[in-house]
């Protein structure tokens, strides 16, 4: 044996002791923590607002620091005092723990050139919306060759074992229920339509993934071929040639806004204004809702093209027809019974 | 052991043959059955490119105990391992009784073995360890209790039989391999460097007694050893190997007294080996002129050597006296260290040319030892007792 | 017969004892490390675990009596730990072999084997989990097998199925089972099975007398961490297992990271580790008899 145990055991403790301390190395003072969401998401953050932040600011320094938005709020609740993190990405249900946990200091609205830019949904004082997110029915166009245009079309007995979904634990599986009872005569207060429509969906299910990010692996994999996804989360298969498409609901695309938010206490309170000034500019949210980003812009004065014109929305007011908004308020007071609801009843 | 034909299944004693041997009391066990020869035929065992066994062939007499003798490293452990069935020779026969065996497995060969660590289970007490060949055979439960009873007298450790392995002292263990590889009533029993772990005096003890008990049961035996004192106590013959070839294989009288090669005059006992030229040879005897200025006449084993060959003439220190006058065929030269060894003393003896002469000398009680200085005559005690040998190459 | 002594046998007996002396003195930074970094936050979560509500206003048992007074969340308990027996069964019927090809093979063999071995292990788990995605896909290496074969007529359903997940957390933990094996089956004395040949057993009757019971000790490790790990093996449950079985892990994380209820991920966390130490201690119970029975 080349490799005896012991070095083994050595190298693994070095490995375990550098992953469990990674603030070993620091030495400098604190940096600007902007907390992004992973994947393509910090990529586009640190391609397009870092560089227009930095030049506002005169070069300040910045840390990106990807993670969920329910990660942001367990550091930052667990050290309210002096927070990690500066800047908070939020997804609708979690900005609500944000508020009410009062983990967030308000954004400086007077101060802003940007804010009144903003589409009116997006006008939030604790915290404005930088981005929207939408949810529709992602499809292989291989196998599925009519483009489905209603979530009635997952029922459709050809899908047979072709279906994904993600389970209640990701806001787009608790947003694609909410929509179902929606389109059924329940709403956010009555989920019951959704989970009799679920339970007629079981013969066409192939999978349940554990998270969208899985569900978007699933169309490589061939496993499904249609599904209800995320705008965004199928352009990076789209960019690695895995034949997918996005198409709107008749009944209308879930939009989620992604809001920005300066963590109560911040010591950078200024710098992190600043960084929400950046990402809300028409010039960076025009940049970013270019190839190969796609993010769909808050921005009032960004001219909409490209994919986005044609898969989301041409312009503004069209945009503002076709976004369905959910009440998360009312969604996170039921989404522990429906999470466990769901946990008993569906099984593949 | 039963009439054995070649054409037998190779479990070897067949379940009912083992019930009923098993049934034997000890006064039965100790009856002499007789032994089986066995041959081995040119056997010849390669490892890759190295061959570990070159072309030995040996006639082994039924009820004999045989010893292969040799430096580690010689083949004497593949020869063992081969006759037991755990390897296969490349080429060459093994015939056990009058059934060839090369296809049979260890089971079917009717061989109990004792390994060099006794290789006892550990987990099994003393008493299942003794059961486990007769339980592999099949034999019934009683059967097996009563024969692991005799066994157990036999080797006398019937107050141990609970213990387990790690209790026992190593004189203990060896004796439950021994009885574990004798409940079997094998027609062969095979040692591998069965003393070895044992401290000296131990060893003695069990050299008595495992010599007793083959002369009882007259079973056919094979021991492995590098020793040659054990060699020569213990063993009817033994068969000296050397890098894989048999160099002599005869009694210990034989190999002692009449070494064949030059290895095995060197490697049995300890001999004085001295360089000269032959000057006269005829038949087996030649005259050697040595380097240290003497003319002397050896037997010459293997005959081949002829007038002005260079040879090697061995003599043992103890085949060599200190003559008080002179006379022909002596070597001259001065005592140059004194090793008194209780019954005899040892003389180093420095030659004319410089070489050095060992001889043994009976030691009398308050006799002065010869002083380094003292010029010495040392004289064979017969030509018989020196033998010379051509120089092997490289030397 | 002369008294027969052993010093030999006694003497290593008596010198492995080691004298006490200031050596454990070093164990003391690992000490305060278990301290600060395990038993405290481990506390805090027996603390957590005995708020009544989700809000954590007041104290009660009332977590503990929600988990046991649903039959579903002691059908999530019983599936995990059974997740636990049939990966580690699995993992020790093809593990033991291999170990044991190992112990048979020359040194450039064992070079290989011990690679092919160790390679899990120097690979992240992710990625190796999503290999088995790949693997396991209805467009995936297996799938595409059986239908060029002509086996099955339309692709299997083998990802985010229990049996997908049992195959992958068979290989992912396969180095935990496979090593203690190695370690114990190299110190096997290989005279002991000449000896079992030479007495008249078989080969299997060698392997179930002789390999196999005085093995055991490499099989309880084994199978003790096998079994840890895999019950707990999250990344792999929820990939390869989907977003419809629900084991202990996701079960905890879901009720933290996603409902925010700490108080029952807490208690739950404290019955799924109450109930793994349980069976880790059987293993234990199982490896001191084997060890009493081999080195009595």
């Amino acid at each position: 044996m080349t490799l005896d145990r012991r070095q083994i055991l050595a190298a693994g403790l070095t490995l375990g002791a550098m992953s469990l301390f990674p603030g070993m190395s620091w030495a400098q003072a604190r940096k600007l923590v902007f907390a992004t969401f992973t994947g393509s998401w910090e990529e586009a953050h640190r391609d397009v607002i870092v560089p227009h932040f930095r030049k506002a600011t005169g070069n300040a320094d910045i840390a990106l620091d990807p993670m969920l938005s329910v990660d942001m709020i367990a550091k930052v609740s667990a050290a309210k005092a002096n927070p990690p993190i500066d800047v908070m990405l939020m997804d609708p249900g979690p900005r609500l723990s944000v508020i009410g946990q009062d983990l967030a200091a308000p954004f400086p609205v007077d101060d802003s050139k940007n804010y009144k830019d903003l589409l009116p949904v997006a006008q939030l004082p604790e915290g404005p919306g930088i981005f929207f997110q939408a949810v529709g029915i992602t499809y292989n166009p291989e196998k599925v060759k009519t483009p489905p245009t209603s979530w009635d079309d997952l029922w459709k007995p050809e899908y047979k074992g072709r279906v994904g979904i993600t389970n209640m634990n990701s806001t787009l599986g608790t947003a694609f229920m909410v929509e179902l009872a929606k389109t059924r005569g329940g709403g956010e207060n009555d989920i019951e339509p959704a989970f009799a429509a679920l339970k007629e969906l079981q013969p066409n299910l192939g999978a349940v993934a554990p998270n969208p990010g899985a569900l978007a692996t699933l169309f490589q994999q061939g496993q499904i071929d249609i599904s209800p996804g995320n705008f965004n989360a199928i352009q990076i298969l789209r960019a690695r040639g895995v034949p997918v498409e996005f198409a709107k609901p008749k009944t209308g695309t879930i939009a989620f806004l992604t809001t920005a938010h300066i963590t109560k206490n911040s010591p950078n309170a200024k710098l992190a204004a600043a960084l929400i000034e950046s990402a809300m500019a028409p010039e960076v949210q025009t940049k970013l809702m270019q190839a190969p980003f796609y993010v769909i812009p808050t921005n009032s004065k960004v001219q909409m093209d490209g994919d986005i014109a044609r898969m989301i929305a041409k312009d503004q007011e069209e945009l503002k027809a076709s976004f369905v908004f959910h009440d998360w308020s009312v969604i996170n007071q039921n989404r522990a019974g429906w999470i466990e609801r769901f946990n008993k009843e569906i099984k593949v | 052991m039963a009439a054995l034909q070649s054409t037998r299944p190779h479990r070897s004693p067949e379940p009912q043959t083992a019930a009923e041997t098993a049934a034997g009391t000890a006064s039965e066990a100790t009856a002499k059955p007789a032994g089986v020869a066995v041959t081995l035929d040119g056997i010849t065992h390669r490892f890759g490119a190295s061959t570990a066994v070159d072309n030995v062939t040996l006639e082994i007499k039924a009820g004999e105990l045989v010893a292969l003798l040799g430096p580690s490293g010689c083949g004497k452990t593949t020869l063992l391992r081969i006759l037991a069935g755990f390897q296969a020779q490349t080429l060459g026969r093994v015939v056990i009784g009058d059934r060839v065996v090369d296809s049979l497995p260890p089971a079917g060969r009717g061989v109990g073995i004792v390994f060099q660590n006794y290789a006892l289970f550990p987990h099994m007490t003393v008493a299942q360890n003794v059961a486990y060949g007769l339980e592999a055979r099949g034999a019934a439960r009683d059967a097996v209790r009563a024969r692991v009873e005799a066994m157990l007298g036999l080797v006398k450790l019937d107050a141990m039989r609970d213990r387990f392995p790690k209790q026992l002292s190593g004189g203990q263990q060896q004796r439950v391999a021994l009885a574990r590889a004798l409940a079997i009533q094998p027609s062969i029993l095979l040692l591998d460097e069965p003393f070895a772990a044992l401290d000296k005096n131990l060893r003695l003890d069990m050299q008595i007694e495992i010599k007793q008990l083959q002369r009882r049961f007259g079973i056919t035996t094979i021991m492995v050893t590098h020793d040659q004192e054990e060699a020569l106590s213990m063993a009817d013959r033994i068969a000296v190997l050397s890098r894989g070839k048999l160099e002599q294989f005869g009694t210990p009288e034989d190999v002692y007294d009449r070494p064949g090669t030059l290895f095995v005059n060197g490697f049995v006992g300890s001999a004085n080996q001295l360089r000269g030229r032959v000057v006269r040879a005829s038949g087996s005897v030649a005259e050697v002129a040595l380097e240290a200025g003497t003319v002397l006449t050896a037997v010459t084993p293997d005959a081949a050597l002829a007038a002005g060959d260079p040879a090697i003439l061995c003599v043992r220190p103890e085949n060599l006296r200190l003559a008080t006058e002179a006379a022909p065929q002596q070597i001259v030269g001065t005592v140059d260290l004194a090793l008194p060894l209780g019954p005899v003393v040892v003389y180093e003896v420095r030659t004319a040319d410089g070489g050095k002469v060992k001889v043994t000398e009976p030691r009398v009680a308050g006799a002065a030892l010869r002083a380094p200085g003292t010029p010495v005559r040392l004289q064979p005690v017969s030509p018989q007792t020196c033998r010379a040998f051509a120089v092997p190459a490289g030397a | 017969m002369t008294a027969i002594t052993a010093p030999g046998l006694a003497g290593p007996a008596t010198a492995a004892w080691p004298r006490i002396g200031r050596e454990w003195t070093l164990a003391l930074p690992l000490a305060a490390f278990f301290a600060v970094f395990f038993v405290t936050p481990l506390l805090l979560l027996v603390a957590v675990s005995l708020y009544a509500d989700a809000e954590m206003t007041r104290f009660g048992l009332d977590q503990y009596i929600r988990f046991f007074g649903d039959t579903f969340n002691l059908a999530v308990l019983g599936s995990t730990l059974l997740l636990g027996v049939k990966v580690t069964a699995l993992t020790l019927l093809f593990g033991y072999p291999l170990a044991w090809l190992y112990t048979r093979s020359g040194p450039r063999m064992q070079s290989a084997l011990i690679l092919v071995i160790i390679l899990p292990l120097l690979t992240s788990v992710v990625v190796r989990t999503f290999a088995w995605i790949v693997i396991l896909g209805r467009d995936g290496i297996v799938n595409n097998l059986l239908l060029s074969l002509g086996l099955a007529e339309t692709p299997l359903r083998l990802l985010y199925t229990e049996g997908g997940l049992v195959a992958a957390l068979v290989q992912v933990q396969m180095p935990l089972m496979v090593l203690p094996l190695i370690t114990t089956l190299s110190r096997l004395d290989p005279n002991l099975l000449d000896a079992s040949a030479a007495l008249g057993a078989g080969p299997w009757r060698g392997f179930l007398k002789v390999t196999l019971p005085l093995s055991l000790p490499g099989i309880v490790a084994g199978c003790l961490l096998t079994y840890a790990a895999a019950v707990t093996a999250f990344i792999t449950q929820s990939l390869v297992g989907g977003g419809q079985m629900l084991f202990m892990p996701q079960y905890i994380y879901q009720q933290t990271i996603t409902l925010h209820n700490w108080p029952f991920a807490a208690a739950i966390s404290i019955v799924f580790m109450m109930s793994v130490l349980g069976v880790v201690m059987l293993f234990n119970l199982l490896g001191r008899a084997s060890k009493g029975y081999v080195h009595a």
